[in-house]
């Protein structure tokens, strides 16, 4: 169905006709509030959309092109059922879902012949779907001014000047090592952590120090790996990464040392483990990250059902 | 129930998994080994076929057992493993196995003369040492004894190689051998384990 508009009719109050000539406070307060929603719901869809309140009844409308007017119907039909992330549609549905339940009042709610009142009266409430993971964890490389270390849960600076600086968590063990790059501009390894909401600010935590003639191809390798949707084609990539690295020994370790944290997935960890294997025996440095990836791996694994 | 299933007919498959499998002919022998993959919406075979390595939908009439070795959650992992060794790999068919592996991108491991020379059988255990952290079978409890000794002779003959280097390395494993190896998940699986087994799975075989 394809209309150039939504409507919402406020027809009777307490069983009164509703003129909007002649209203009510508790008319008024509710129509305002639900225009108001239905205003912010078309806002955080298209700058595009008109408005018209009419009198009869109180009436208002939002109207634009079909396609806008479309775009606000998936958004709603979206939250009605319960699948809409977006705080601005579900909590302005509910506001509006609110007063169409509340028996007082008698409201149209109408996209083209639709009617979208009955629907919203009977839904459950209309509640922003809460995405299964609320953070994501990311290697990244960062760098910066190496300026300082220390405190009792450890962590160093790298200072951009102006008051900007960013906070990299490491352990007691790490800081021996990164205390010898104070005052040099050094690039890390890191997994940051980012929260949906973007309320809380990003957690990095240190991985590894990385070599400068390192970095480019490591953040090609990386940009390419996040940018791939689909889990095995992401795998693969890393196989391509090394097999067409110069420095496999070197990317290896750096894997292996990237990927040893319980936030990332199984087969993730276990593709490091896979195409690590056959330099353990010839270099100490990945034979020593590898078992403590291996730790990893095993502590991810759920048992196995025995046969 | 018996947990050997024919990979096309049975439900069984509501979970991912990795499982060995084996086609039959008409005697109820079996004759071929694979690898069955299932990944979400995908059923998939891993074989080499005497000539190259295939990894595609199943389409023939397997039975398999599932292997408890390949946990569900790393099936992904086996999958772009599968991949990259189908870049680069190049077996030559032989009845020879001794502890080899696929390293990443299919890179042959092997510290023997014989090289990658295998069976269906010795592929996919070369595919499974390569994933696994240890050995998959105990490779040593099949001696030669399990293949003519004539064979080995024709085939240095045939190749060019020297009878000695490559002997230790001349076994024959079975593909009825391989799947009833999914009986088990202690690895490596010996010899002793998988004929304590063996008389089961070919009964279930001849009379299904």
């Amino acid at each position: 169905m394809s209309t150039d508009k939504i409507e919402i009719k406020l027809t009777y109050v307490d069983d009164e006709y509703v003129d909007l000539s002649n209203m009510s406070v508790k008319a008024l307060e509710s129509f305002l509030s639900v225009t108001n929603s239905l205003k912010n719901i078309s806002e955080s869809v298209s700058d595009q959309f008109t408005f018209t309140i009419k009198s009869g009844s109180a009436y208002a409308s939002v109207n634009g092109s079909q396609n806008d007017i479309g775009n606000i119907y998936s958004k709603i039909d979206e939250a009605l059922k319960g699948e809409s992330t977006d705080e601005i549609i579900t909590s302005n549905l509910r506001n509006i879902q609110k007063e169409i339940q509340n028996t007082v009042f008698k409201y149209q709610f109408l996209y083209g012949s639709e009617i979208l009142d009955t629907r919203i009266r009977t839904a459950k409430k209309i509640a922003k779907k809460r995405t299964k993971q609320l953070f994501e964890n990311k290697i990244e490389i960062v760098s910066g001014f190496f300026n300082q270390i220390g405190g009792n849960d450890p962590n160093y600076h790298f200072d951009y000047g102006n008051g900007n600086r960013l906070t990299i968590d490491c352990t007691i063990g790490e800081t021996e090592e990164l205390k010898e790059y104070l005052y040099k501009t050094i690039s890390s390894l890191v997994i940051k952590k980012t929260f949906e909401d973007g309320q809380i600010k990003p957690v990095f935590e240190h991985k590894s120090i990385i070599e400068d003639e390192l970095v480019y191809p490591f953040k090609e390798f990386l940009i390419n790996y996040y940018q791939t949707q689909d889990l095995i084609k992401r795998l693969e990539s890393i196989y391509d990464f090394i097999d067409n690295s110069e420095r496999k020994e070197k990317y290896i370790e750096l894997l292996l040392k990237a990927f040893k944290s319980s936030v990332f997935n199984v087969s993730e960890i276990k593709t490091i483990l896979v195409i690590s294997k056959s330099f353990q025996g010839k270099n100490e440095n990945i034979r020593k990250n590898r078992a403590e990836l291996l730790k990893v791996y095993e502590s991810l694994l759920t048992p196995f059902a025995n046969v | 129930m018996f947990e050997i299933i024919n990979t096309l007919n049975e439900e069984d498959i509501s979970e991912n998994f990795v499982a060995i499998g084996n086609l039959i002919n008409e005697d109820k022998e079996p004759f071929h080994a694979a690898l069955i993959i299932k990944y979400n919406s995908f059923l998939l075979q891993y074989h080499y076929t005497g000539s190259d390595i295939e990894l595609s939908d199943v389409n023939f009439e397997y039975f398999h057992k599932r292997t408890n070795t390949i946990h569900k959650d790393e099936i992904p992992a086996f999958i772009a493993y599968c991949n990259s060794i189908k870049k680069n790999a190049n077996p030559t068919y032989g009845y020879f196995y001794s502890g080899e592996y696929y390293d990443n991108k299919g890179v042959h491991f092997s510290e023997k003369a014989i090289g990658e020379r295998m069976t269906c059988v010795g592929f996919c255990l070369n595919v499974l040492k390569g994933f696994l952290e240890n050995d998959y079978l105990n490779y040593i409890d099949w001696d030669s004894s399990t293949h003519s000794n004539e064979y080995l002779l024709k085939y240095a003959e045939k190749y060019n190689l020297n009878v000695d280097e490559i002997q230790e390395s001349h076994r024959r494993i079975r593909p009825i051998e391989i799947l009833t190896s999914g009986f088990f998940y202690n690895i490596p699986i010996s010899k002793i384990e998988i004929d304590s087994k063996l008389d089961q799975v070919k009964e279930y075989l001849i009379h299904y």
